[in-house]
């Protein structure tokens, strides 16, 4: 077997002699009475080729892995950009759109309005029953985007939405009281009678899901555990709802002043403060309703107050929202 | 067409091949790859053949002492000291004298150029030099040999070289023998495997040249060097590019070897070796070869230097008269005692010669004389005399000592009838025959019946045969007689005082002198007398006093 350590110049004895020596056909005694040649060839080839399965099985577990790993990402960008494709491009700045009064409502209080169209009869009730956006938090959240978005993930609906929407026939404990249970019951039975109104924070929430931002961070994602994560994201945010709230045409807002100092708090937190409520025309960007109004639980049952002191307050807010609507007629 | 020669063989006119090859090389070939092989020069000449001969050692060798004699005479100088020699090859050697008068000739030749050309002789010593560097760093490695294998390996086929080259350069001018160590080294200098051995000595000292331009400072200090030019030696077929060599050594190590310079170098040493590996076989054997005729000339210079004499005697034929001028003991010489030579002819080789006088005269020590003589005339090489005229025997039979052993099954002359019924079982005609005191076990009157038989059916066989006794009166006797034809007599010859001159003279002694030798030794009548006077005295002084 021709070998490098033979070179043009030798004699054709002396070059098979080297072939001989390198390739051990010379059948001469060895000093390593162990580890022929060969055999040390033979243990090296294994090893190298150990090796190499090594480094191929591994390259092609981690070419499976990023394969799979591509496949994910492709999936999960197909969803979102399925999810996408539902959207306007009306929709997509429509939280900042929301948010952006949300400073306004938070600020010095500009005194109570009530737009003439909204004092016809049943005005109120019709644009209660149009797409609503909700948001309510105490005074202090509405003074940056970042606190209102606090106060957005905190804000449920209460039985101020469902008050509105369903109004009590009176302002009487007895009148409150089964709307009161009936925001306090389950999730279900809520929607079910407020179906058209959504939380701001679903749209907080959701939205960004929904922009191009996140597909970035889908595309840079360099871990299947990252995808992972993102994927959980995607699958428990509330997109449905949130495309809703993005598409509503009218933002509830209702802003707690801080209570008096010294006053009696209920167990519930609850306590006599002011509440300012706002109606917002979101496509006109205009104000319908605006006014203040004083809630105070001292005058409900002491059983009540203890389970329903904010929910009682509430109602009555609700009650006193139309109330004050009609009577500017 | 002049043959090439293929062995170095410088003991026979026909080179032969005496080593066991296979065995050699092997043996060479594991010592050259491990630097372990402690007397694989040694092992292999005991090994080894010999021309066919007719004598057998057994019958000479250990009465002889050649042992001895090899060991304290046969002195190789190397260096500041005595070389180490294959001793039991060189006495197989000298115990197995060649039958066929033409090896005879052949060594007598060479042994006759050394001693006519100084200059051959200490060429031949400087290649035996060379050849025992040679078998110690074969046989073991040492110093940095056991830790650079390839260092090791090189210096050896650097002195193969050095030996292939003194062999033809410095032999170049013989006209023996010894012409044949010039035929073979120019035979291996000119072959393939030598032109490998030789380029690759010079890639291993001179792979390119550099040409340096260094400046000295003020103070004498290097300042800086400048590289004025790399010749690279292309034309040595073990050179090769850079990548080619770096190449190699990945080949190396996918086929199981080192990846190193090292390992490249190891593989070519092998190439190398293995081309010259058959001759290196040849330089065993020569080794032996090389003893031989240094030990004969150590032999001779230290003869001289006690001022003896040696020669290469004339090997006559059965009629001519047998001549020993000068004739000395090599084995008194050996222990350090000055020798007195002495002459010693007969008429004829072929004659039982009786040899008679005072004890203590040297009777024994000339009977050590001839058979040495005989043994060394036979082998070719220098005898222990000034002049020596010797006819050939076929076989040596000798019979000094008187060894009594704890089981011998028979008193002494029981054992020296056995002695005599061996010796003629196994005597061809023609021996040589050296016989110590015969017949000396018993009453005088027997014993001379049983000697005169030993004599009288020895000279049907016309053997050479030396024989000592005390039977004076048998001797003389016998001379008187002159019944039996080929018997001659030999005395020793006494000075003026009757002591032993340690001559010998015809004729048979009158007396044993063994009063002299009694006075000597101390065992008169006054002197043992004495003795036994001063114990009575010394054991009344012991004896309980009361």
């Amino acid at each position: 077997m021709p070998t490098l350590l033979v070179t043009s110049k030798m004699s054709p004895a002396l070059a098979a002699r080297v072939e001989a020596s390198v390739s051990g056909r010379r059948g001469r005694p060895s000093t390593h009475r162990f580890t022929t040649p060969r055999l040390m060839s033979i243990v090296r080839l294994v090893i190298v080729l150990t090796v190499v399965s090594v480094v191929v099985a591994v390259v092609m577990v981690r070419r499976g892995e990023q394969q799979a790993f591509e496949r994910d990402r492709a999936s999960l960008l197909a969803a979102v950009q399925k999810e996408r494709a539902q959207l306007t491009a009306a929709d997509d700045g429509a939280v900042a759109r929301i948010e952006a009064w949300l400073p306004r409502a938070g600020g010095a209080f500009e005194g109570d309005l009530v737009v003439p169209e909204l004092r016809a009869p049943g005005a109120l009730g019709a644009l209660v029953m149009r797409p609503i956006v909700y948001v309510r938090g105490p005074l202090e959240d509405f003074g940056s985007i970042e606190r209102s978005r606090r106060a957005a993930a905190a804000s449920l609906k209460d039985a101020l939405v469902v008050c509105l929407a369903d109004p009590p026939a009176a302002r009487t404990e007895k009148a409150l009281l089964p709307k009161v249970r009936a925001a306090y019951g389950s999730v279900a039975s809520v929607e079910t009678r407020t179906p058209n109104v959504r939380r701001l924070h679903e749209a907080e929430v959701g939205m960004p899901l929904l922009s191009p931002p996140w597909s970035a961070r889908v595309v840079a994602a360099k871990e299947p555990k990252e995808l992972a994560a993102l994927r959980t994201e995607l699958e428990r945010a509330p997109l449905a709802r949130a495309r809703q709230a993005a598409r509503a045409e009218v933002l509830l807002v209702a802003v707690d002043e801080p209570g008096t100092p010294g006053g009696l708090t209920e167990l519930d937190g609850e306590r006599a403060h002011d509440v300012r409520v706002a109606l917002i025309d979101l496509a006109a960007g205009k104000v319908l309703l605006r006014m203040r109004r004083r809630v105070d639980p001292t005058p409900w049952s002491q059983t009540s107050r203890t389970e329903f002191a904010s929910g009682l307050d509430a109602c009555a807010l609700a009650f006193d929202v139309r109330a004050a609507a009609e009577a500017a007629r | 067409m002049h043959e090439p020669v293929l062995i170095p063989d410088l003991l026979h006119p026909v080179p032969q091949s005496r080593v066991d090859v296979e065995h050699t090389r092997l043996a060479m070939a594991l010592a050259f790859a491990s630097g372990v092989s402690g007397g694989l020069f040694a092992e292999a000449l005991e090994r080894a053949t010999f021309a066919p001969s007719t004598w057998q050692p057994e019958l000479f060798e250990h009465d002889l002492f050649v042992q001895n004699f090899v060991a304290l005479s046969f002195k190789v100088k190397l260096g500041g000291g005595d070389a180490l020699l294959a001793t039991t090859h060189l006495v197989k050697l000298l115990t197995r004298p060649p039958s066929d008068p033409a090896i005879v000739a052949h060594r007598r030749g060479v042994a006759k150029e050394l001693v006519e050309s100084p200059a051959l002789a200490e060429e031949l010593g400087k290649l035996y030099g060379l050849v025992c560097r040679f078998r110690t760093l074969l046989e073991g490695a040492t110093g940095v040999g056991k830790w650079d294998s390839n260092r090791r390996q090189l210096d050896i086929l650097a002195l193969v070289k050095e030996m292939i080259d003194a062999m033809a350069k410095g032999f170049a001018g013989a006209r023996s023998g010894l012409s044949r160590l010039a035929e073979f080294g120019a035979r291996v200098q000119a072959s393939e495997p030598y032109r490998s051995l030789a380029d690759l000595l010079r890639y291993d000292e001179q792979l390119a040249t550099l040409n340096l331009k260094v400046s000295v400072g003020a103070d004498g200090k290097i300042r800086g060097f400048q590289l004025m030019g790399i010749q690279e030696h292309t034309e040595n077929p073990f050179v090769a590019g850079a990548a080619r060599r770096w190449l190699a050594k990945l080949e190396l190590f996918v086929r199981g070897y080192g990846f190193s310079d090292g390992e490249v170098m190891a593989r070519l040493i092998d190439a190398v070796y293995d081309g010259i590996e058959d001759e290196l076989v040849r330089i065993v054997q020569l080794t032996g070869d090389l003893e031989l005729y240094l030990g004969a000339l150590g032999f001779r210079e230290r003869a001289q230097a006690a001022g003896l004499d040696v020669c290469l005697p004339e090997l006559a034929t059965a009629g001519s008269p047998r001549v020993l001028e000068g004739l000395w003991n090599p084995l008194l010489l050996a222990h350090g005692t000055a020798p007195v030579p002495c002459d010693v002819r007969t008429d004829r080789p072929d004659t039982t010669l009786l040899l008679t006088g005072p004890n203590s005269g040297g009777k024994t020590r000339l009977l050590q004389s001839l058979g040495l003589a005989q043994l060394l005339a036979q082998g070719g090489l220098f005898v222990p005399a000034r002049v020596a005229r010797l006819a050939p025997a076929p076989s040596l039979v000798v019979s000094l000592i008187q060894d009594t052993t704890a089981d011998q099954a028979e008193g002494r002359l029981g054992m020296e009838l056995i002695r005599i019924r061996a010796l003629f079982e196994r005597l061809p005609p023609g021996a040589m025959v050296l016989l110590d005191e015969l017949c000396s076990g018993t009453n005088p009157s027997e014993g001379e019946e049983i000697f005169e038989l030993v004599i009288r059916m020895l000279t049907r066989l016309r053997p050479q045969a030396f024989i000592t006794t005390h039977f004076l009166a048998f001797a003389a006797r016998l001379e008187q007689e002159r019944k039996i034809e080929d018997l001659r007599f030999l005395q020793v010859q006494l000075g003026p005082s009757h002591e032993p001159t340690y001559q010998f003279v015809p004729g048979v002694a009158k007396t044993s002198l063994a009063g002299h030798a009694a006075a000597r030794l101390g065992v008169t009548g006054d002197q043992l007398m004495a003795l036994i006077e001063r114990n009575i005295a010394a054991a009344a002084r012991q004896a309980p006093t009361g």
